[in-house]
Parts: structure tokens; C-alpha cells; sequence
């Protein structure tokens, strides 16, 4: 409690942000809402609703809508602006050199950005709650979608602080887009929409649905319990979002405290351990509460699972990719040892180690929930994830060569260059319709991904050893580019050429 | 109270360009308590990069940053407690009033609570800030920020200042201010640690001095001793009445006389002998047919000096 109660960085966004004229004008502006939508509603009558009681709970639904639009968004862009906008004044050293430490940065941010979002909550809550207690809601159903839009709020207040450490002095709007669209993509019910997922909303909106589908049908009794599948198990979504909520807090505020004070170009989202499990952890969500009855069916279970998997594992394979910083750092403490196989071999091994745990897990499961009588093979099965292994390394080494160029964008353009390869190759395949047969198909497989595309039993059945070449073709990439990345892991152990002194470019600037 | 240990930062180019900066390239120094230890250097030099390194905020590429014993990569929180910072911009919460502002690092420093307040007021007293104590920042002179910048330096009392080009965008009377209060803080025991463009001033307040380029030090050491280098010469400068002369064809020939330059009613030139051979000097240039109206030892000053270390001249 003193990390949050006695946090300095805390009392200094309170005293900035809830100066008195501010606190006036939030609460001035709180009571007339508050008066306008209790009139619109309750007094004039409202065409959609039916009698008293449901239209306070109208009241009721349409303040807690916006109070967690208030914290929920506003919040989450005043997180996302807390350390950027410090950046950007050239205060944030001047915190960094104090003694608190990088949890208290990160405590006293997620909670002191959004203070006025919770202070404007507050002030919205007389007449929510008055709403609620002429509608006759349960006080427990009340407390608990509080707590859910508190635990659910701090989540997304976390994240959008992660990122807010992470930007450069660019980046702020397109940040603003992507949390935006987040919360719209968070909105989604996977469990109503015979989406692969058994799960219901998962963003603090969903307290809405806690007491009715519809906002303005109303009633004391409405109150639903929405149940999401858990390894087959039906379980409350409450529950689902607390857990959810609470584990992937700490997730991003461990992120936030390992780089809060770090020097900026030596970031690290979380060591390659860390990101590693958090890349299991979601990989077993989505698994977890994976519905088997809408998952596709047959043979393209094992590939169709594995795509949805792979922005999870790009995700691990871009966090763990070294810049030249860094691995000029290591070079200089690690010396001979700095240009070894294995360290020309990174981030291959935590991104194949990964791949085969989700894989063979996604494997196992579609063995065991197939459809009696369905096509299987357990060969196929292993040859997806054999492919998934090699076809990622593959990139992920290619990716780690090229973005220790010197170039401006070094991973910017090894990625455009790879789109590029992607795009045209696939061009070319179409156009010399080379997928028809076993044979081109598994030659297509060499470069691209198609056969999680392409291959089913028809194409493996024949051509099962064909499917091969493409493997090693692939692993023989994947070790030149390896080879490649060896190279140039040796130039940093050597005097590096064309270094010039920062002196040299005052005086050219 | 600094130690710094082959420390190397070295960092690629910026807008693409090829190639890799070596903002500091195997520097060595130590900085001992008490002292106040000017770094001076061309703009791209590595001072602010070496300053940051000191205060925790860049890590080293390799080498290693102590503060009074503690290793700043290490233990950077324990290492920060024992030291205050100003950056070379204005930097300061304009939302927040005098006493809010310093009370907030105060705490951010985990002073003792029971003497916070009591601090701040001192430390306001200190900065000559009484009447502003209850105003935002906002409304402060440009002078009166870089004071309170100061004294959210010093508000933990740290034994340690670091301090980055201070007197930037100053008007004189407040450089004057920033300079006794620097001495005073140097009387009341505290090490200080100062980049500056402003020479004379450095000169004024500093006991060491380094003088960097290109990532390396080019000169260290006391004051004295690093203006005493060089000096087992005397450089005078002899006016005439411009009458065409050629005063300095004539010293050239001269024992003793080195570096003449020719400048446009005399020259200047640098004496190896004493005052009786300079003596001598003079009376043969008047029987010479000179007419001398003015002679003048030249003193070494610290712009003078860096400039010739910076040029090469002496080496």
C-alpha cells in the first residue's frame, strides 16, 4: 500500500492534474451529465424503456458506460502520453536519477497519468449508483463490475504504459490508433461469434453485458452469468477476466519496471526468458479456451491452429532479434566467445523451443478431439510442426543478419525485403500454377509457407518424401543465414571500420 | 568520489549515414572528493555523454562508472543517492509550484519525511527563491528555473554535483549568481562535477580541469598544473609606432625568441631567457632604430590554452 499511498511520482501528478479549478470544472461538468441524462431519461420518459425501475437502470447502464469509456480510454491515452510527453520535456532523466526505484516510476505513472479519469469516475458515481439502487440491482452484481472496470482498466493503463516507455519521441498517434482499435477488437464476443474461442468479451465493456444484452432492456432480475469453456470446462467469465486481468497487469508492469530506468537504447521488453513464457502463457490462453466444435475441421486443424498461433511467436522472434547496440555491448564482454555457433544461432533456439511446445501441444489436442473417422495423419501433423520450426528460424536468422547493417532501418527493410520475397514468389507460383500438383506444391514449400496453406492428404499421401526437400532446403537457408549472421558478429570483436568520433559530426552537422 | 574505467560508449551514426560514434573512447579519469572538476570540449566532444554515464542514465558500452565506491551500472538507485544532476536544457514541471516541485524530489530521493519541509524551505532560502515559494514554475525568470534546477540538485544534499553546461542561456547577472553559488556550494564541502562553453568562468570556479575531444583527454589535472603546461616560455607582446619596422624578421633572429608572429604595430613572440635578457632585448630593439611604446607579458588563460591544445599547438 505505501507503493501506491505514499508514492511520490503519485502525488505529483495529483497535485498537477487535480489542481481546485480543475476538480471544479470535472465535477461541474459531471453534475450536469449527470442531471442531463437522468432527465432525458427518467423525466421525459424514453421511448425504449418500459417503467421506472428499468429506467434508472438505464441511468444506471448509461453513466457506468461512460465512466468506463472516461477510464478505459481517456486513461489509457493519458498512460500512453505519461512517459512519452516527460521524454519529450526532457524531465524524465531528472526522475530516472532519483532513488525510487522502477516499480515506483511504474506505480505512481499507472495510477497518477489517469487521475482525473478517475477523479471524473467518481464524480459520476452518485448518480450511477442512485440509478442502481432505484433499479434494484444486486449490491454485489454493482461491486463486482466495479472491480472488473478497475482490474480491467489497469490492464489496458499498463500496456499503453509499456508502450509509452518503449516510444521514441515519435509514434504517439499511431499508438493512439493501435490502443483504439485494441479496445475495439477487445470488444468482440469470440463466444457468440463462432469464432474458434469459447470466451466473451474481454475488455471492461463487458460489465454491461453482466446485466443485460441490450442496454436500455432492463430489469432487477436480468442479471446473466456468461460462461466461457476452459479445457472443455464451463467456467465464469468473471472469474476468466480477473485472472486475465491480474496476470496480464503484472506481465506489462514487470515490463514497464525493467525498462523504466534503463538506458534507451539498450530497451528490453523482458529478458528472453521472460518473453519466452509470456509467449507459452498466451499461446495456453488461446489453446485453453479454444472451442473445438467451431475449430476448422479435418486435416486443417493442426495448420489453421498453428497460424493462429504465429503472431505470438513473430511477436517473441522480434523482441529477442539484437540491434547493433547491443550486440556491441556483449561483443565487448563476451569477446571470442561473442561470434560463436551459438550465438550466430540466436534467437533460433527460444523460437524452435516454442514452435515445438505449441505445436506439439495444438498436435496432441487435435489427435484427441478429432472427429471419429476423420482424416488424420500423425506424420502430416509432425510435418507441420517440423515446418513451422525451420520456416521460422529460418526468417527469424535472416531477420537477425540483416538488422545488424549499418543502414537507417536496418529490421525496417530487412522486413520490406522479405514482404517483398514473399509477394513475388507467391506471384510467380500463381501465375505458373504450380500448387496443382505434389510435387510444385512441395517446391513452393521451399520459400514460402503454403504448406500450411496448401498440403492435405491428397498432396501428402503421394508425395510424402517429396514433402521433405522443402524441410531441408529451408534448415540449409536457415544455417546460411546463420553462417551470414557469424560474419558479422566477428566485426564487432574487431576494431570496427569507418568509426568516426561524435565530434566529427557536431562539426559536419 | 568518480572513477571512471576505460569507459568506451560508442553508438552508430544517426540519419543513416554509415559508420559508428565513439562519444567516449577508453576514457580514464577520477575526480576526487572536493573538487570541482570543469570538462571542457567542443560541442560532439563526449562531455554530455560522459556526464550521463556518471549519473546512470547511458550505460557504457564497456568500462566501468564508480560513485563514491559504487558501481553506477550495478547499483545505480544507491549510486544516484549520492548525487544531484542538471542537464544542459530547462526542464522543469510548469504545472507544479516552487516548494511542490522540490518537495517532490525530496521524497523521490527518500529523504526523511520529519525533515523535508524544512529542507525545502532552506534550500528555497538557498536559491534565493522566498517570494516565489507559493508560484507555479511557470511564471518564473529563466534565471530563478536555473536555480530551482539547482537546488533540485542539491535537495538531498548529495556530496556530489553534476552538473552539464549550467550557465546556458543565462543572462550575465545571473551567471554571476550561479557562479558564487557554485563556490559557495564547493566552501560548504560538496564535489562538482561541470561541463561549460563559458571558459572564463570554469577558470574562475574550478581546482581540476580536463579538456576533451573527439571522445578522448587531450589534458587533466589541476588547474594550475594544466595552465602551467607549456610554460617554460613567456609570451610578450611588443607595440611600435607603426613606422614599418619589421619587428618580427628582427626577434626572429634574436636568442631566446621563439613563435613570433607579426601583428599589425608590433608582434608576439614567446621568451625562453629571464627578466635581464628580456631587459637587454628591449634596449637593442630601441638602439635598433624601433620606437617602442608599449610591452606586455601575455597570461595564459584557459581559453587561450584549449585552444591551442584544441589546434594542436602544444601537444
Amino acid at each position: 500500500m505505501k507503493l501506491l499511498f505514499d508514492n511520490p511520482e503519485l502525488i505529483r501528478n495529483a497535485r498537477i492534474q487535480l489542481r481546485p479549478g480543475r476538480m471544479i470544472a470535472a465535477a461541474v461538468i459531471c453534475a450536469v451529465v449527470s442531471i442531463t441524462v437522468w432527465i432525458s431519461i427518467v423525466r421525459t420518459g424514453s421511448e425504449i424503456v418500459i417503467d421506472g425501475m428499468t429506467q434508472a437502470g438505464a441511468v444506471f447502464a448509461l453513466i457506468l458506460t461512460l465512466q468506463i469509456a472516461i477510464l478505459l480510454i481517456a486513461g489509457g491515452i493519458f498512460c500512453l502520453q505519461s512517459v512519452h510527453r516527460e521524454k519529450e520535456m526532457n524531465t524524465f532523466d531528472y526522475q530516472r536519477v532519483t532513488r525510487l526505484t522502477s516499480l515506483e516510476l511504474a506505480i505512481g505513472k499507472l495510477f497518477g497519468a489517469p487521475i482525473l479519469a478517475y477523479v471524473l469516475v467518481l464524480c459520476l458515481m452518485p448518480v450511477a449508483l442512485t440509478g442502481a439502487v432505484v433499479a434494484k440491482l444486486a449490491a454485489q452484481d454493482v461491486i463486482m463490475a466495479y472491480v472488473l472496470v478497475l482490474l480491467g482498466c489497469v490492464a489496458f493503463h499498463a500496456l499503453m504504459l509499456l508502450v509509452s516507455v518503449l516510444l521514441g519521441r515519435s509514434g504517439i498517434a499511431v499508438s493512439m490508433l493501435l490502443f483504439l482499435m485494441l479496445v475495439a477488437a477487445s470488444s468482440t464476443d469470440f463466444a457468440e461469434l463462432q469464432s474458434p474461442w469459447a470466451i466473451h468479451r474481454l475488455n471492461p465493456f463487458y460489465v454491461l453485458d453482466l446485466f443485460s444484452h441490450h442496454l436500455f432492456v432492463w430489469g432487477p432480475q436480468a442479471s446473466i452469468s456468461f460462461q466461457d469453456s476452459f479445457w472443455g470446462v464451463s467456467v465464469p467469465h468473471t472469474a476468466v477476466l480477473v485472472v486475465l486481468y491480474a496476470t496480464f497487469t503484472a506481465w506489462f508492469l514487470a515490463a514497464v519496471a525493467r525498462n523504466m530506468k534503463r538506458d534507451p537504447s539498450a530497451y528490453e521488453i523482458l529478458p528472453a526468458p521472460g518473453m519466452f513464457l509470456f509467449v507459452m502463457y498466451v499461446n495456453f490462453l488461446m489453446l485453453s479456451f479454444l472451442s473445438w466444435k467451431t475449430a476448422p475441421e479435418g486435416e486443417e486443424t493442426v495448420p489453421a491452429l498453428l497460424v493462429l498461433s504465429l503472431w505470438s511467436l513473430w511477436l517473441l522472434a522480434f523482441v529477442l532479434l539484437r540491434n547493433r547496440g547491443k550486440v556491441r555491448g556483449r561483443s565487448r564482454k563476451l569477446l571470442g566467445q561473442a561470434a560463436s555457433w551459438w550465438a550466430a544461432l540466436w534467437p533460433a533456439p527460444y523460437l524452435a523451443l516454442g514452435a515445438a511446445i505449441v505445436g506439439g501441444t495444438t498436435v496432441v489436442l487435435t489427435a484427441y478431439h478429432r472427429e471419429p473417422g476423420s482424416y488424420w495423419s500423425w506424420h502430416m501433423a509432425a510435418y507441420y510442426v517440423a515446418f513451422l520450426i525451420v520456416w521460422l528460424s529460418r526468417d527469424a536468422l535472416y531477420l537477425q543478419w540483416m538488422a545488424l547493417r549499418r543502414a537507417k532501418h536496418p529490421l525496417g527493410s530487412a522486413v520490406v525485403y522479405l514482404a517483398i520475397f514473399y509477394v513475388c514468389t507467391s506471384v510467380v507460383f500463381v501465375a505458373f500454377d504450380i500448387y496443382e500438383n505434389a510435387r510444385g506444391a512441395a517446391f513452393t514449400a521451399a520459400f514460402i509457407p503454403s504448406a500450411f496453406f496448401v498440403l492435405n492428404d491428397r498432396l501428402w499421401g503421394p508425395a510424402m518424401r517429396v514433402w521433405m526437400m522443402p524441410l531441408f532446403l529451408q534448415a540449409a537457408a536457415a544455417f546460411a543465414f546463420a553462417w551470414l549472421h557469424k560474419q558479422r558478429l566477428a566485426e564487432f570483436i574487431t576494431e570496427p571500420e569507418g568509426r568516426v568520433s561524435s565530434a566529427d559530426i557536431a562539426q559536419s552537422a | 568520489m568518480i572513477h571512471l574505467d576505460n569507459v568506451t560508449k560508442q553508438y552508430d551514426l544517426p540519419s543513416g549515414r554509415v559508420g559508428e560514434i565513439v562519444a567516449t573512447d577508453r576514457l580514464t579519469l577520477d575526480v576526487p572528493t572536493g573538487e570541482v572538476f570543469g570538462l571542457v570540449g567542443p560541442n560532439g566532444a563526449g562531455k554530455t555523454t560522459t556526464l550521463k554515464m556518471i549519473c546512470g542514465l547511458q550505460a557504457p558500452t564497456s568500462g566501468r562508472v564508480t560513485v563514491n565506491g559504487l558501481d553506477v551500472q550495478k547499483e545505480p538507485e544507491r549510486a544516484q543517492g549520492h548525487m544531484g544532476y542538471l542537464a544542459d536544457f530547462f526542464s522543469l514541471y510548469d504545472d507544479l509550484k516552487v516548494w511542490e516541485y522540490l518537495d517532490y524530489f525530496a521524497h523521490a530521493y527518500k529523504m526523511d519525511p520529519a525533515v523535508i519541509p524544512s529542507r525545502v524551505d532552506e534550500v528555497i532560502r538557498l536559491m534565493n527563491l522566498e517570494s516565489k515559494r507559493d508560484e507555479l514554475i511557470s511564471g518564473l525568470s529563466r534565471g530563478m528555473k536555473q536555480r530551482l534546477g539547482i537546488g533540485r540538485a542539491i535537495i538531498h544534499d548529495p556530496p556530489l554535483l553534476v552538473l552539464d553546461e549550467p550557465a546556458a542561456g543565462l543572462d550575465p547577472k545571473a551567471r554571476v549568481e550561479l557562479k558564487e553559488l557554485l563556490k559557495s556550494l564547493h566552501a560548504g564541502g560538496k564535489t562538482i562535477f561541470i561541463t561549460s562553453h563559458i571558459l572564463a568562468d570554469l577558470e574562475e570556479i574550478c581546482t581540476s580541469i580536463a579538456i576533451m575531444e573527439k571522445g578522448r583527454l587531450l589534458r587533466i589535472g589541476k588547474l594550475e598544473d594544466v595552465m602551467q603546461e607549456g610554460q617554460s616560455v613567456r609570451h610578450f607582446r611588443i607595440k611600435l609606432v607603426p613606422e614599418g619596422f619589421a619587428l618580427a624578421d628582427w626577434l626572429a633572429t634574436r636568442p631566446g625568441v621563439s613563435e613570433t608572429f607579426a601583428e599589425a604595430a608590433g608582434a608576439r613572440f614567446s621568451f625562453a631567457h629571464g627578466d635581464a635578457e628580456l631587459a637587454a632585448l628591449v634596449r637593442e630593439l630601441v638602439a635598433a632604430g624601433a620606437a617602442v611604446c608599449a610591452i606586455e607579458q601575455i597570461t595564459e588563460t584557459l581559453e587561450r590554452l584549449y585552444s591551442r591544445v584544441s589546434s594542436g599547438e602544444v601537444m
